[in-house]
């Protein structure tokens, strides 16, 4: 990683793709978090040639054409395996992928389960605003957020809580913020980056269109920022921490755990010329002599 | 009997529901998001399941499981889901289940857009998922012909015991035009080999035949109802192509272009007809027993169907091409254009 630079700002400030015009809804939570990545990518201090940007798809990854960087779009549930076999290809890139609630925990949730338990150090910004917004309203895995379990049917069954489930599935780090503070979740998102293994941020970003009932206001109203004192990095106080806030019916903000880290280090063939230019051919081919 | 003006989506939909349709399993994709829009409203109205699956190999697999169930049930796409429905519908038709799943097709190849496109032929006919496989396609090119066929894909679907594919495209989903509907069916009773709690015997959905003798009896027979469908089941239209010179082989929307075109260059004293397959599986190869001086396909895709036309005519006739991709869909001037040039010799655009 190149340290901070001033240019580095003026870098991320530039739509790569001007041939993109901004698509999003007047109002949309997006527009936050873009404002919040930007900053973020300009704090970890990288430029864009160091980071690829791994777009769902859904309004939440067309944040990726509004950004600098190397980019990918691929299927519908699928940027978290684009993402981690980038990864594993090229482990000096920063990796981001930037998927809704739709694709990371309906079509992607297996993606979501073994990325998770993998532990690759890379980012998963979910933009989660409890619906389908691409394809015009539909419900998606967290539809329903702040309603009562006695409202839920088996149509309507209740919502998925990426936070926990990450947890529980292996994720190393697991976050939330609220995008319509972009200064907070520029925060979150460079320790998410920083973060040597998979980072998870929940980021609850209003759809002004199609979702109603989780609207900026209605966020507002139901978050509060973590307290100083919580320790990340223990996964009880983690836990106690969720279920405090839920029985408060509030969603907490900032990081909610950080393992201590006890992987190993991960191994990996040499594959570019540098690397194996340190190495010695001759004992491979002796066999065949 | 009354018409009513209906988008293609919904019309389906509701011809479903009259055709006895009781479980519809589905994933939002455009350009056919009205179709589950319509059944989350009116399937249970009439006593029906819907379900908005997690995903579309989720939907095709709910659909599995409810054909096993002896039920008639349904999902809808479009292309993305369709590549991720074809294991499902592999597994259906080594299963041997009826069901029905439409494909708004739209273009690709990838994500490609939500425009209009017919690029999913080579899929539908030959790809629905790994290994022998086919099942019925019918491609209807009006909203009312979409209605008339479901019920016809339910019942074929039955009497062969296997899927059938709808190909339509996003120009049909999305339009409106008006509509005669039918008076609903009420759902026929599950059938003697379906999972409903048998007394007796038990029942078991299965595409497993483990000994290789067993598979390829299993195949066999499969092969045999592909074989009676190819003789029973070819579905045409012919339009002015008694007299032709020119035959115009086309389908859906594009059809509806080219009738447009044939009415252009007829005028202009140029003796041009359409063929216009209905069923894409089976190919109606009878309808090619003529041969006028050539003959010419318009597809809104790269050039797919044209080998089934050349398969056809085995060479009896030069046969042209003119394709639109990426959702284009070419006007009836150009269409005649092509018909002219066809006459003079070939002319390829894609
Ligand atoms: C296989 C497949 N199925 C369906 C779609 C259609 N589709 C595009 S975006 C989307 C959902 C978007 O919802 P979400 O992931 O929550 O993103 P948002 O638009 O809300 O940001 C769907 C179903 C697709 N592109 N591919
Ligand atoms: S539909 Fe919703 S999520 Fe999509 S751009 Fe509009 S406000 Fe944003
Ligand atoms: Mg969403």
């Amino acid at each position: 990683m190149s340290v901070a630079s001033p240019d580095a700002a003026k870098l991320w400030e530039q739509n790569a793709f001007p041939r993109h015009r901004i698509q999003w809804c007047p109002g949309c939570g997006d527009f936050g978090v873009l404002a919040a990545l930007k900053m973020a990518l300009v704090r970890i201090g990288v430029v864009p040639h160091e980071v690829l940007l791994v777009g769902g798809i859904g309004c939440s990854g067309q944040t990726r054409n509004y950004l600098n960087g190397n980019g990918f779009h691929g299927t519908h549930g699928g940027p978290l395996g684009y993402a981690l076999g980038a990864k594993m290809a090229n482990p000096d890139l920063t990796v981001i992928a930037l998927a809704g609630d739709g694709d990371t925990l309906a079509i992607g949730m297996e993606s979501f389960i073994h990325v998770c338990r993998r532990d690759p150090a890379m980012t998963l910004i979910l933009m989660n605003n409890g619906v389908y917004g691409l394809t015009r309203g539909q419900d998606s895995p967290t539809t329903g957020l702040g309603k009562v379990m006695e409202e839920h049917t088996e149509e309507h069954p209740p919502f998925v809580d990426p936070a926990r489930l990450a947890i529980t599935a292996g994720a190393t780090f697991v976050a939330q913020s609220f995008s319509g503070d972009p200064k907070h979740c520029a925060e979150i998102y460079a320790q998410a980056f920083r973060h040597p293994g998979f980072a998870m941020v929940n980021d609850f970003s209003p759809c002004v269109t199609y979702n109603r009932f989780n609207t900026a206001s209605w966020y507002r109203e139901h978050s509060e920022h973590i307290p100083e004192g919580h320790d990340p990095s223990d996964k009880a106080a983690a836990w106690a921490l969720l279920d405090d806030f839920d029985r408060r019916g509030k969603l907490p903000l900032g990081v909610i755990y950080r393992a201590p880290r006890h992987k190993k280090a991960h191994a990996r063939l040499p594959i570019w010329e540098e690397e194996l230019a340190g190495i010695d051919p001759g004992p491979m081919f002796s066999v065949f002599r | 009997m009354k018409r009513i003006l209906m988008k293609g989506n919904e019309a389906l939909a509701e011809a479903a529901i009259r055709a006895g349709c009781r479980a519809y399993f589905g994933y939002p994709i455009t350009p056919q998001n009205e179709v589950p829009e319509y059944m989350a409203r009116h399937m249970p109205r009439a006593g029906g399941v819907f379900v908005q699956a997690e995903s579309e190999i989720a939907a095709i697999n709910m659909v599995h499981g409810a054909s096993g169930a002896g039920v008639r049930a349904m999902a809808s796409t479009s292309g993305p889901g369709f590549s991720l429905m074809t294991e499902g519908l592999s597994y259906m038709i080594g299963s041997r289940l009826p069901g029905v799943v439409v494909n708004v097709m739209r273009g690709g190849p990838g994500l490609g857009n939500i425009a209009p496109s017919q690029g999913d032929y080579f899929q539908v006919t030959r790809g629905l998922g790994h290994g022998d496989t086919h099942g019925i396609v019918l491609a209807p090119s009006t909203v009312q012909e979409i209605v008339d066929l479901m019920p016809v894909a339910f019942e074929l679907s039955e009497r062969y015991r296997l899927p059938v594919v709808i190909a339509a495209d996003g120009i049909l989903g999305q339009m409106m035009e008006p509509v005669t509907l039918p008076e609903p069916i009420a759902p026929p009773p599950p059938p003697d080999w379906a999972t409903t709690g048998a007394v007796g015997s038990p029942r078991v959905i299965s595409s497993i035949y483990l000994a290789p003798e067993d598979l390829e009896r299993h195949v066999l027979s499969l092969m045999r109802t592909y074989q009676e469908i190819r003789e029973r089941e070819q579905r045409w239209e012919a339009y002015r192509a008694d007299d032709a010179e020119v035959l115009v082989v086309a389908y859906g929307t594009a059809a509806r272009v080219v009738r447009s075109a044939v009415d252009r260059v007829r005028a202009q004293g140029l003796a041009a007809g359409l063929i216009r397959p209905i069923t894409l599986w089976p190919f109606p190869t009878t309808a090619f027993e003529r041969s006028p001086r050539r003959w010419l396909v318009v597809e809104l895709s790269a050039g797919q169907m044209v080998e089934d036309v050349r398969l056809a005519l085995s060479g009896r006739a030069p046969v042209g091409f003119h394709g639109r991709v990426g959702g284009v869909v070419p006007s009836p001037a150009e269409v005649a254009e092509a018909i002219r040039s066809a006459v003079v010799g070939e002319v390829v655009r894609a």
